[in-house]
């Protein structure tokens, strides 16, 4: 007999803690109040520690600043963002669940057939920030400029490269740099990310190899490795010295876009949110302390808003498939 | 700065009282992780990260590093007490340690293991401290040939793992080299075996596999109601180690801490090869190898040392080089970029402080847990007392906790709880989950590092053996293949006549 009372208190107190949840899910669902009434979610398709996690956790300390309310980055890695990208396409259209994506998420995953969401999905806030890839060889090597290097691939083709996995953004960066010089290098993958390369190319284990520019200059700082190109538009990167794509083949060539990173809202979001959002957005990128905590990742700070990306990113869309169809990757 | 200036400075960085607090919160933090199945090093670290933004770098590191040790240390409390791996490296424990608790040895198994990792974690330190930058150089000389011929020697050496049939333990390594080869194929890029689930597209979870194979399975199995209570219910007395066990111990101890240390150094290597490889070693130098599997403390004693020498061991390429052999230095190594401090070659000049302060605070944080750990055994060891009918639940639901806390993904359950049926199966036709476990971990690493070797060689097979470590690593396990064999050969010989 006390066993039964006991089970009816139970259930009787579960209800009532249901209803109150309910309730107070309706209560939050704020319709009519401002945005933001509660706090947003920013998700970020890897993993904890690496150069996107960290551009996803300043990104939040800046949005925070401006939007008065709180920003918690939330990681959630896995299948080169398509996992984060997939959480932010079954969200909430209410504009508190964002993400951090790259072209990864944004473009090769819908190029490759990974993506388990469609692009109406997913909406564009803008553009805020990219990474600086660089391609870098061990100190002790023979090529000081990355035209010696050329030079040095075309007489014997075959050379190879370190990268961080076929179809990832600086696999495709690297292969249309060896496409439109013709070096016929050969990419070596290495799962995941700039340490392993640094290792592999510092270990000599491949002639060259593509890492970020953060990683490499620590490398460089310290005269253990040597940066010959970077991949960045002229005189956004952190170190415009450097040789890029339209310093070494001219205007003619069409240049990659770098790899960026874009604040994405779910796709049906609505029009009021995503332009507050996009607002915010161009704020942040002009706020000192967001600039200086992006600096120290050495990645470059570029606001584009939402029309203008769209041109541009259907552009980088059409090279990055060409690049997945010679890989065989797709067909 | 020479040494002693270096170590001085770094004590009296790591006992300014905010520092010396923070290095108790993180090994404290740590142990909980380490004993909780699940979470583990990497979630807890990145989801301290925001806190540490506030502190200065060497207070962030300090922490952070003692929330990797403390783990190392808490992952053998629960291999011990209810075969369950806390967290990856400690799956070997798993073997002999919860073997001897059921023989009312979970004491001394615990002492052990605590004293072990204190010795491990100390010697790697010392180590660290001399030869932090001849050993970083001999790191980078491991390049994909030489993984995959450390790898192979390793998976020969899972065979002594064995406690019973040999074959069987083939087997399932086998097996587990084959459920590896889920996900996004490195070298390709095409997903394998995903059948089209985001989920499966990064292959299947290793935790989950390791609670549901090891956790659920166990649950499942004492659920029958075949478990002999009464060897719990004698008295637990000697909650310290023996003198007996002492001097079995001492020797796999001092193999151990070299055995974790050389292997922590390699990127990509760790804890997790460093434990298995030194459980191979004791059981080939055993006097007594049939004890190995039933509660040899030797088993745990290696093992144990061996995962926190390799601890230690991680730092090298980080510090030395700015290479984070493995997540958990990357997170550290994330920890240092968000404080302004570029981790590379130059850390140690540049920022003497951070380098001599997180050594000092190795030192401190290994004395801490030991200190720590000695008076919890008596309180763990009660845990042994509870009766079944509630501490199965307790375990399920900590497993279920712990899996679904990774990702917040349901499937990681749905996996776990298939591989614990999966383990239920398996344990009753006698077959072992540690080998499947340890191929499917090393599946990938030996996958991808055989191909990367073929494509840096264009083709030829032949760069295994130019390359020195490389032969060196594929003679010795060919040796080891064949003196198994030829054993093998020789008691099937005997039996038939």
């Amino acid at each position: 007999m006390r066993r039964g009372k006991l089970i009816i208190i139970f259930i009787a107190i579960s209800f009532i803690f249901l209803i109150i949840e309910f309730s107070m899910d309706r209560i939050c669902r704020a319709e009519e109040m401002k945005y933001p009434s509660k706090y947003i979610e920013l998700f970020c398709g890897f993993a904890p520690g690496g150069q996107f996690d960290l551009i996803n956790r300043i990104l939040a300390k800046g949005l925070e600043k401006y939007l008065n309310m709180t920003v918690v980055p939330v990681n959630r890695p896995g299948a080169a963002e398509v996992i984060a990208a997939t959480v932010l396409a079954n969200s909430r259209p209410d504009g508190y669940t964002l993400a951090t994506l790259g072209d990864a998420g944004l473009i090769t995953a819908f190029l490759s057939g990974t993506a388990t969401y469609s692009k109406e999905d997913l909406r564009v806030v803008g553009k805020f920030a990219f990474v600086s890839n660089v391609m870098a060889v061990s100190a002790d090597s023979p090529w000081k400029t990355i035209q010696e290097f050329m030079d040095y691939a075309h007489k014997n083709p075959g050379l190879n490269y370190a990268h961080t996995g076929v179809g990832s953004s600086p696999f495709i960066r690297v292969e249309y740099f060896n496409k439109i010089a013709n070096l016929k290098m050969r990419g070596v993958p290495f799962k995941g990310s700039t340490p392993e390369i640094i290792a592999a190319v510092l270990g000599k284990h491949v002639h060259i190899g593509v890492t970020s520019y953060q990683g490499a200059k620590s490398q460089a700082d310290s005269g253990k490795m040597r940066i010959l190109m970077c991949f960045d538009p002229p005189g956004l990167g952190p170190d415009p010295t450097l040789p890029n794509i339209p310093s070494l083949f001219g205007k003619d060539v069409p240049d990659i876009d770098p790899v960026s990173s874009y604040l994405v809202a779910h796709g049906k979001t609505p029009e009021a949110i995503v332009k507050s959002l996009e607002q915010t957005l161009e704020k942040v990128t002009k706020d000192p302390e967001f600039i200086s905590n992006i600096k120290k990742l050495y990645v470059g700070i570029q606001f584009v808003d939402g029309k203008t990306l769209s041109p541009k990113m259907q552009e980088t869309t059409l090279q990055i498939k060409t690049i997945l169809q010679a890989a065989g990757l797709i067909k | 700065m020479d040494l002693f200036s270096g170590i001085v400075s770094g004590f009296q960085v790591v006992f300014q009282p905010d520092n010396f607090l923070y290095c108790f919160i993180g090994v404290f933090i740590g142990t909980l992780i380490g004993v909780l199945p699940g979470i583990g090093p990497v979630g807890t670290m990145s989801i301290l990260l925001p806190i540490t933004f506030g502190m200065s770098p060497v207070s962030a590191i300090i922490m952070l590093a003692g929330i990797y040790y403390g783990a190392m240390y808490g992952g053998s409390t629960t291999s011990i007490l209810v075969n369950i791996p806390g967290e990856a490296a400690s799956v070997v424990t798993c073997l002999d340690g919860y073997q001897m608790a059921r023989n009312g040895r979970a004491g001394p198994a615990l002492g052990i293991s605590a004293f072990g990792s204190f010795m491990g974690g100390t010697f790697s330190i010392i180590v660290l401290m001399f030869l932090v930058h001849p050993l970083a150089k001999t790191a980078l000389k491991f390049g994909p040939p030489e993984y995959f011929s450390l790898i192979c020697l390793s998976l020969t050496a899972l065979t002594y793992l064995a406690r019973g049939s040999v074959i069987k333990a083939v087997i399932m390594a086998l097996f587990g080299l084959f459920l590896s080869t889920v996900g996004i194929d490195l070298i390709s890029g095409k997903p394998r075996f995903a059948f089209g689930s985001a989920t499966l597209l990064d292959g299947i979870g290793l935790v989950p596999v390791a609670m549901g194979l090891f956790g659920i399975s166990e649950v499942l199995i004492n659920i029958e109601g075949s478990m002999e209570r009464i060897i719990f219910k004698s008295k637990i007395k000697n909650l310290l180690p023996n003198l007996d066990d002492w001097k079995r111990s001492i020797r796999p101890i001092t193999r151990g801490s070299l055995i974790g240390f050389l292997l922590g150094v390699l990127p990509g290597g760790g804890g997790i090869i460093a434990s298995f490889i030194s459980y191979s070693v004791e059981k080939r130098v055993s006097r007594h190898p049939e004890e190995f599997g039933k509660g040899a403390i030797e088993g745990v004693a290696g093992p144990e040392t061996a995962n926190n020498a390799a601890a230690g061991g991680a730092f090298v390429p980080l510090l030395a080089l700015g290479i984070p052999p493995n997540v958990v230095m990357a997170l550290l190594l994330g920890a240092l970029i968000i404080h302004g401090v570029a981790p590379g070659p130059n850390l140690v000049s540049q920022y003497p402080q951070i380098f001599w302060g997180t050594i000092a605070s190795m030192y401190l944080g290994n004395i801490m847990l030991l200190i720590l750990n000695l008076p919890l055994i008596g309180i763990w060891v009660k845990v042994l007392k509870i009766p079944y009918r509630i501490l199965m639940p307790l375990i399920l639901l900590f497993c279920l906790i712990g899996a679904y806390g990774l990702n917040s993904n349901i499937w990681d359950i749905i996996i776990m709880v298939i591989f614990g049926f999966l383990g239920y199966i398996l344990r009753k036709f006698d077959y072992e989950e540690a080998p499947l476990v340890l191929a499917f971990i090393l599946g990938p690493i030996l996958e991808n590092a055989f191909r990367q070797s073929l494509i840096i060689s264009k083709g030829k097979f032949s760069i295994f053996l130019l390359r020195p470590i490389s032969a060196a690593a594929l003679i010795i396990a060919m040796l080891l293949f064949i003196s198994t064999g030829l054993s093998y050969y020789r008691k099937v010989k005997t039996k038939i006549n």
